[in-house]
């Protein structure tokens, strides 16, 4: 009644005021509408709105059961985000651990009126569901593919001696991994180690003339190395993971190309999370084998030899059944070969 | 002094108003078909009903008018089913 009274032309007012009133009234709700879309109220909103959709589309118990009848005040839809996450969780898929809100793998129900401590007020609601967005926006399970940029990677010198020694000596093979001068790497690497660390320099630097024949057949030796362990490591995991070679999306896909990628995330409604759970847990075994071996070459330089060793030898072993199998073939020549 | 025959004359009316159908404020306004859902009163189940989805779009396009891209978010794809009971979530 009241809107009708409000929005009725007045009885005197001629065509043009009219006209003149309601052009008023359209601004008037245009900049109420910007005003309000415009806002971390509405954001998030969204956010939380975002949150119980997915629910709804892959997890229906629950969201019939717990969410749906929940009101939109933002507390209810942080805990919406954070029921979420929990059963994404609670899945096996690991998310990433930089939104401080309270996931509940074990109680997926309780997360949804559990909060961290820090959210005291509604603007601390507000802010925790910012912090959710980009999650919810750009869906990433945590990925562990190997840096492949050089500054990072060999940043102070102390790790990562592994990924190095692979690079040099696989720069003329298919399994390159840097279309830079490798010699630029081996410069920054040998300047990123500290003099009490000399011995490592020595023998970085020595690499370059070891480096695998440029014909090696990769695949082969990938499969020699992948029965080979050393110190209880398997070194084809070691080896498969600095060459991005081992076909899982989660050890092979680094974070820098993922960020060239523009972080497009996978779907929400489309994954698979027992699959992108498996992956991740394979992932999780190639790097584990890669960080223990690299902990070993990075710290002990006799290890960095016996490695080089090793794998000289698989690379001899590689030849002679590549030899065996094509006899045609020229055989590959090894430098450093013993 | 209200007589006898006023207040029956109200209640009267009352229920006449009762018994019309509830009706938005301003059907032409989605910011005003979207006040409960700011006010916290509406259900989470509501504001996922295709009726106040349109709405939150409307209100997205006026204030993001060019494409609405990285907006719209509450998209979706629809169809798709809930994880399959194969794989339960560990306690449930």
């Amino acid at each position: 009644m009241r809107s009708a009274q409000r929005t009725a032309p007045h009885p005197d007012s001629t065509p043009r005021q009219r006209l003149v009133r309601r052009a008023a009234i359209r601004r008037s709700r245009r900049e109420a509408t910007l005003q309000r879309v415009r806002s971390d109220h509405w954001d998030a909103l969204m956010i939380g709105l975002r949150a119980a959709d997915i629910l709804q589309q892959r997890f229906a118990s629950v969201y019939t059961t717990h969410v749906a009848g929940l009101s939109t005040h933002p507390r209810h839809l942080l805990g919406t985000v954070q029921a979420l996450f929990s059963l994404v969780a609670a899945c096996g898929v690991e998310l990433p651990d930089v939104m401080d809100i309270s996931a509940n793998t074990q109680d997926p129900v309780a997360a949804l009126s559990t909060f961290p401590p820090w959210v005291q007020n509604d603007s601390d609601v507000l802010g925790a569901l910012d912090t959710c967005r980009w999650a919810l926006e750009s869906f990433h399970p945590v990925v562990y593919g190997q840096l492949h940029e050089v500054e990072p990677l060999f940043d102070g010198g102390e790790q990562n001696l592994l990924a190095l020694l692979l690079w040099v000596l696989a720069d003329q093979t298919r399994w390159a991994i840097t279309p830079d001068s490798i010699q630029d790497v081996i410069d920054v690497a040998i300047g990123e180690i500290p003099p009490e660390r000399a011995a490592f320099a020595a023998r970085i630097a020595r690499l370059a003339d070891q480096r695998w024949p440029r014909d090696l057949p990769m695949d082969a030796f990938g499969q020699q190395l992948d029965q080979q362990t050393y110190r209880g490591l398997n070194l084809g995991k070691a080896v498969r993971y600095v060459f991005s070679a081992t076909d899982l999306p989660f050890a092979d896909l680094s974070m820098d190309e993922l960020d060239e990628m523009g972080w497009t995330g996978m779907d929400w409604y489309a994954v698979d999370f027992a699959t992108i759970a498996a992956d991740q847990a394979e992932a999780r075994d190639y790097l584990q084998h890669y960080y223990d071996l690299d902990a070993l070459v990075s710290t002990q330089p006799e290890v960095f030899d016996e490695v080089l060793e090793v794998l000289t030898e698989a690379i001899a072993a590689t030849i002679a059944i590549h030899l065996c199998d094509s006899p045609c073939d020229q055989p590959p020549t090894v430098r450093g070969a013993s | 002094m209200t007589t006898t025959d006023q207040r029956d004359s109200c209640a009267a009316l009352i229920t006449l108003l009762r018994t019309i159908p509830a009706q938005p404020g301003d059907t032409r306004n989605p910011l005003a078909l979207l006040r409960p859902l700011f006010d916290g009163t509406m259900t989470i189940e509501t504001a996922l009903s295709p009726a106040i989805q349109d709405a939150i779009a409307q209100c997205e396009q006026l204030a993001y008018p060019r494409d609405g891209r990285g907006r719209n978010l509450c998209d979706r794809l629809s169809g798709l089913p809930p994880i399959p009971t194969a794989h339960p979530v560990n306690g449930w």
